[in-house]
């Protein structure tokens, strides 16, 4: 248990020497901030309508300008936050439980029950990823819950994939085989010896998939398949600015700019973790 | 020597580590004949191979530095790193100890002894290819048309190393360096490959520079042995007279550590501790901490080579003491 | 033993596709009975869709026994797999043709556009990568590194929409609707700025794993033997380095194929383009299940063969594939 609290405070310095990543760090927590305090950083109602100030371009007043009701597109954006941060968070900690055991149980029983298991992901891999989202959610109805279902149903088969991996290399160790032979049960085995040992790997792909759920929730609205309108989402707010994009180009300039942010802050994690286990990964191989 | 094909005088490679510069190899110095096989021995980290690849100039060019004098033919080669390009592969050719990775896995075996045909000799293809083909049956490659088609993978470890034999034939240079070139085969395997690069050195009258970890390895192909330690060579001479009378306490050291069949395995002698690393290299003789005869003076005096007998010299304070 | 050896080798390949081909049945299949149980728990009655609010109960019952709706499922589900092998994908609810010959009709848009961005990320990509390695921890590696780390977080209708507001709004250069109709130029040039969206995040992949992969070939052994054969350092990186960091760039560009396809739907919306994207949009929203049933046949097949062909390439380029 030491080797492993020894190579993780490694971990952490490897990570720590990455600027870039911190700079996600921070911009990932301001989002949520943001994304948490919405009422009171945004200075208008996401949806209250002005007649008077239409299509306004960009001012002190209204910093990301107003769209074709008159709405505060700011006040908006930051109302659209909190769709998309949880959209991404949530869906990607559900596809991280049920993918992720999934490729554990794949990994550990083996023979039967892994054909059985990966199988069926590579059926639903044998879709792209946005096609099989957009599926579910035509058939499902678009609503919050059901982007959420949808994108988690897709990012299953992903965790699945690379939870396994790691098991089967995990699962050959010789403490494996002490805890066999000393009786414990296949869940506490899991659990407890299993999952702390491939919850890294897990959660850098847990890092930048939710990126990756950040810019599907977009797409899903950007197409109309998203959280009904009037509730403002960075997707939905694109889709109404494109329909104006030659008279009121901000409508579409901004929103897209916080989906960037937002998926940027979450690569630069996602990178730095990446880094700082890569060289662990490598001991790990040259063990095995 | 008249015949003397390959000088080095004082080569002293440095690396950068952690903002300063230690030396890896310090003032190194030997000679070596054409139709003569020299072998540098020592334990893993004494600098043997950074001597091979200061010569051949295969150093990364960032955090190295290479100073010293290289002559071959009695002409200096110079630093320019075009001149040298040309050298390696054609003058000067050289084979590594891991034959399972030192060929490229995508390209096929005969086409890879080809290259320096087509680099040097400015071959055509077709022309190279054949040469290729012949090259391969004269390191014993059976059916060798065929095989030259082939890629690595489908060669043993063994064939593998005649590969790279041939391929460093190629251009019959005047010097061959080979690292450790069987350390990775079976033993009977090894037997074979010694033998193919004696022969093959002597048919050519090649100056065959030997990199070994092993004194039987020296013993069975040698003509002059180097015993480096540490980055510096401590006990230079003929074979017969360093077998029959080792100066040096390192040499006798790798003496009676050569495993024999009269003795069980157990009974092999291995030399206390291990070769210092290059950023904590003890002054004065840096052979001093694993040393049976150490005396006080060797912690402070850096011994120089002192000639025994002609031909024969060794670095050591206590046994060949110190220059009038 | 040889003649089995030589029989294996010659069919290697051949054998090799033939078992990725069977071991992609099953799949398929599996695939197949997903999408018709998944479209069968649709919400709506086709037969109500096609005819409408107005239709009478008689017609509508009409419609169902000509669909074969009121069959069971199981008769149903055997109807819509010989159909697949006659090549009979149902016909359109709303188009009224054939599932089949609609999406033949669009199919070759989208393949333009996910040809064209995987041509111009890999155009783009691959000397990025070679570049920001041979640089590595220098400017234009930072500089390189970053603009990936952009490229790969750019929501690819937000890279069309911007694209279009820089290159059709402002510089009027390229048109807002992509054309297809016209010359060949005009469907190319009406190409560019599709392709270009949806090509960022792909060379940004590909730049990141060509460069590591560069990097991590570089070290290698037989690059050390290129260079010992005096090969030049463009011939070592070109002949040597390179096609070997190429093989994981192949994954990657196979792995993202699916995502580029899929990405089309977004691209397809931007730019108004015809294609599957832009169809399933639509029979979506008019509940055609027939055409979106098809659809996801098609999608599936592409992917299946996207990954097969990946496998395969690899067989191409290292030679040590699908020996087992």
């Amino acid at each position: 248990m030491s080797a492993t609290s020894a190579s993780s405070g490694g971990l952490v310095q490897t990570f720590n020497r990455n600027k870039l990543s911190w700079v996600g760090i921070v911009l990932f927590m301001v989002l949520c901030l943001i994304a948490i305090f919405a009422p009171f950083v945004a200075p208008y109602g996401p949806i209250d309508q002005s007649v008077m100030t239409r299509m306004r371009p960009p001012s002190m007043e209204h910093l990301f300008g107003t769209d074709a009701f008159g709405r505060d597109q700011f006040s908006r954006a930051v109302y659209g936050a909190r769709i998309s941060l949880s959209v991404g968070v949530v869906s990607v900690f559900l596809g991280m439980s049920v993918g992720g055991l999934l490729g554990v149980l794949a990994g550990y029983f083996g023979k039967r029950i892994d054909t059985v298991i990966m199988r069926s992901m590579d059926v639903l891999l044998s879709f792209p990823t946005l096609i099989t989202g957009i599926v579910i959610v035509a058939l499902l109805g678009p609503s919050l819950t059901n982007v959420i279902v949808a994108i988690t149903v897709t990012l299953i088969p992903k965790f699945a994939r690379i939870a396994r991996a790691p098991t089967l290399a995990v699962k050959e160790r010789a403490y494996i085989e002490a805890c066999r032979a000393m009786g414990f049960s296949h869940a506490r085995i899991i659990l407890f010896h299993i999952v702390p040992n491939i919850l890294t790997e897990i959660l850098v792909m847990a890092s930048l998939w939710t990126a990756n759920a950040i810019m599907i929730e977009a797409g899903f609205a950007f197409l109309g398949l998203g959280v009904r309108p009037p509730t403002p989402t960075w997707g939905g707010m694109i889709r109404e600015g494109f329909e104006h994009i030659f008279q009121a180009p901000w409508m579409s300039i901004f929103p897209g700019l916080c989906i960037l942010l937002a998926v940027l802050s979450l690569n630069l994690i996602g990178d730095g973790l990446r880094d700082a286990l890569d060289p662990r990964l490598k001991q790990v191989r040259d063990m095995g | 020597m008249t015949d003397t094909v390959l000088q080095v005088r004082n080569l002293t490679t440095s690396f950068y580590i952690g903002g300063e510069w230690h030396p890896a190899v310090r003032g190194v110095s030997f000679d070596l004949a054409r139709d003569e096989t020299l072998a540098i021995v020592g334990e893993s980290g004494c600098g043997k191979s950074v001597t091979v690849m200061s010569i051949m100039r295969l150093l990364p060019e960032a955090g190295s530095r290479i100073e010293g004098e290289i002559l071959l033919d009695g002409v200096p080669i110079g630093t320019d790193p075009e001149a040298m390009q040309k050298l390696r592969g054609d003058r000067m050719a050289m084979i590594f100890q891991e034959p399972m990775t030192a060929l490229n896995p995508v390209l096929r075996v005969g086409f890879q002894v080809a290259e320096p045909l087509m680099q040097h000799r400015g071959l055509s293809r077709e022309a190279a290819m054949e040469e290729a083909v012949r090259l391969l049956e004269l390191v014993g490659i059976p059916s060798a048309k065929s095989r030259a088609r082939e890629y690595p993978h489908q060669f043993s470890g063994g064939m593998r190393q005649r590969v790279m034999i041939a391929m460093a034939l190629a251009c019959e240079p005047e010097v061959l360096f080979a690292d450790e070139p069987t350390t990775a085969l079976d033993v009977t395997i090894q037997a074979q490959v010694l033998g193919l690069l004696e022969d093959l050195r002597h048919d050519k009258g090649m100056g065959l520079l030997l990199i070994t970890h092993s004194m039987g390895v020296v013993a069975a192909v040698a003509d002059r042995v180097a015993v480096m330690y540490a980055g510096a060579i401590v006990e230079t001479g003929p074979v017969d007279k360093i077998f029959a009378g080792p100066v040096h306490p390192y040499t006798e050291g790798l003496l009676r550590s050569i495993p024999r069949p009269d003795r069980d395995a157990q009974d092999i002698y291995s030399i206390p501790g291990a070769v210092p690393s290059i950023d904590k290299m003890p002054k004065g003789c840096r052979f001093a901490p694993r040393c049976p005869l150490k005396i006080n003076r060797c912690e402070t005096v850096d011994p120089v080579l002192v000639e025994i007998t002609p031909g024969h010299f060794a670095a050591c304070l206590v046994r060949a003491g110190e220059p009038s | 033993m040889s003649a089995m050896n030589d029989w294996a080798g010659r069919y290697r390949a051949p054998l090799y596709i033939l078992r990725r081909l069977l071991s992609a049945i099953p799949t398929l299949l599996a695939v197949l009975t997903v999408i018709f149980f998944a479209i069968r728990t649709l919400p709506g009655d086709p037969a109500l869709a096609i005819l409408g609010d107005t239709a009478t109960d008689a017609a509508i019952a009409g419609l169902r026994e000509k669909l074969g709706l009121n069959l069971p499922v199981w008769r149903q589900y055997l109807n819509f797999l010989t159909g697949l092998l006659h090549g009979d994908l149902g016909t359109s609810l709303v188009y009224g043709r054939g599932v089949l010959s609609e999406l033949l009709r669009v199919l070759p848009y989208t393949l333009a556009l996910t040809m064209a961005s995987i041509l111009i990320g890999t155009l783009i990509g691959v000397p990025l990568g070679i570049i920001s390695a041979l640089h590595r921890n220098r400017f234009i590696d930072y500089v390189t590194r970053v603009l990936s780390l952009l490229g790969f977080s750019f929501p690819v209708f937000y890279a069309g929409i911007m694209l279009i507001l820089m290159f059709s709004v402002w510089l009027p250069w390229f048109p807002v609707i992509s054309s297809t109709s016209g010359s060949f130029g005009d469907a190319v040039h009406g190409l560019v700025l599709p392709a270009v969206a949806g090509s960022l995040g792909l060379i940004a992949m590909i730049t990141r794993a060509s460069r590591s992969s560069l990097l991590e070939v570089m070290g290698d052994d037989y690059i050390r033997t290129a260079r010992a054969k005096g090969l030049p350092e463009k011939t070592v990186l070109y002949r040597h380095a390179l096609r070997n960091a190429l093989i994981p760039v192949v994954t990657v560009i196979g792995l993202y194929f699916a995502l580029i396809i899929g990405n089309s739907v977004l691209i397809e919306t931007v730019f108004t383009r015809p294609g599957l994207g832009s169809l399933i949009i639509g029979s979506l929203d008019n509940r055609d299940y027939p055409m979106v049933q098809g659809l996801l046949v098609a999608y599936a097949a592409i992917v299946i063969v996207v990954n097969l062909l990946t496998d395969l390439t690899y067989s191409v380029i290292d030679p040590r594939i699908g020996q087992s």
